[in-house]
């Protein structure tokens, strides 16, 4: 199991946004991106990009952008790109703890019963941000052909 | 199914009603039934729709929701009013929560909607000679002539025009 305390909770058991101090500077935060999200962009090198759907967080109170906290699975003995293409395989990417803080946004941890390594970025997902957010991130598990 | 007559005052009197893109005009004048949407735009809108509603729960890799029925009949209804003549078919994506966003990127700028639910629509464009990056940002219900006139914009030399 990961090496990171409990999450703080709101009274109905879900995770509150929060900056965990057990995630470290130098950690990948790893987000996965499904083919689904894929779009045309006459802009784009080789036409295709990702939507910014991949950049944006869930809606409601406590929703943050869902991400998986890569030393927590190295920690486990696990190689990350297999964890996050198992069982579906799917594409991914990856930024840095530190680069998203640096941008205002918290990194924080959600286990949950189908991940454990489970964790969300909560802040503002302006337009502006997206765009950061697009530069800040490199392939993890790439999508041949697509850009970022 | 969709049965009301829409408003368009697009100018399309310059279309042979004999020509492909004529039919399409007059089948919209009378009464525009949802499936027609996919002949308007001349893309495969209603068969994605209908798959992203089928998404099983967590089709992100995370704990995503299909799109909800009435987000993409709403959808629908929207690419309707907003069709114009030679424009590209957007891109239709899937949100994690039952939302859904619709885009188009063009060698002239961006369009994307974000259909939260019926009639909350964040509407974003963002033209690739405007000095200010963060583009245009709306918040839509039921006019959506802004974003006809933003799908005009970025249409215009478009390989498909």
């Amino acid at each position: 199991m990961p090496a990171l305390d409990a999450p703080p909770c709101d009274g109905a058991g879900n995770v509150v946004p929060h900056d965990h101090g057990g995630i470290q500077p130098g950690d990948g935060i790893i987000r996965r991106v499904p083919e689904l999200w894929i779009v045309d962009d006459e802009k784009a090198i080789g036409g295709r990009r990702l939507s910014s759907m991949a950049f944006r967080a869930s809606s409601g109170p406590n929703g943050g952008m869902s991400v998986d906290l890569q030393q927590q699975i190295e920690e486990a003995g696990l190689d990350a790109r297999v964890f996050v293409t198992t069982p579906r395989w799917i594409g991914s990417i990856r930024f840095v703890a530190a680069a998203l803080r640096n941008e205002g946004f918290q990194v924080g941890f959600d286990p949950t019963e189908e991940n454990p390594y489970h964790g969300q970025v909560w802040g503002n997902f302006s337009k502006g941000k997206q765009r950061r957010l697009r530069d800040l991130c490199e392939w993890f598990v790439a999508i041949l052909g697509v850009s970022i | 199914m969709s049965n009301e007559v829409l408003n368009y005052d697009s100018d399309v009197s310059s279309l042979r009603t004999s020509s492909p893109a004529g039919l399409k005009v007059l089948r919209y004048e009378r009464r525009v039934l949802i499936d027609d949407v996919e002949a308007l735009w001349d893309a495969d809108i209603t068969k994605k729709l209908q798959d992203f509603i089928k998404l099983e729960e967590g089709w992100d890799g995370y704990r995503a929701i299909p799109v909800s029925f009435t987000n993409a009949v709403f959808a629908l209804r929207m690419l309707e009013k907003i069709w114009v003549p030679g424009a590209p078919a957007p891109a239709i994506v899937p949100g994690v929560q039952g939302d859904l966003q619709i885009e188009w990127h063009t060698a002239k700028g961006d369009i994307e909607l974000h259909v939260l639910a019926p009639n909350v629509v964040h509407a974003w464009h963002a033209k690739v000679e405007d000095e200010n990056p963060d583009g245009e940002e709306r918040k839509l219900t039921t006019d959506f002539s802004i974003v006809a006139d933003w799908v005009r914009d970025v249409s215009e030399n478009h390989a498909g025009a």
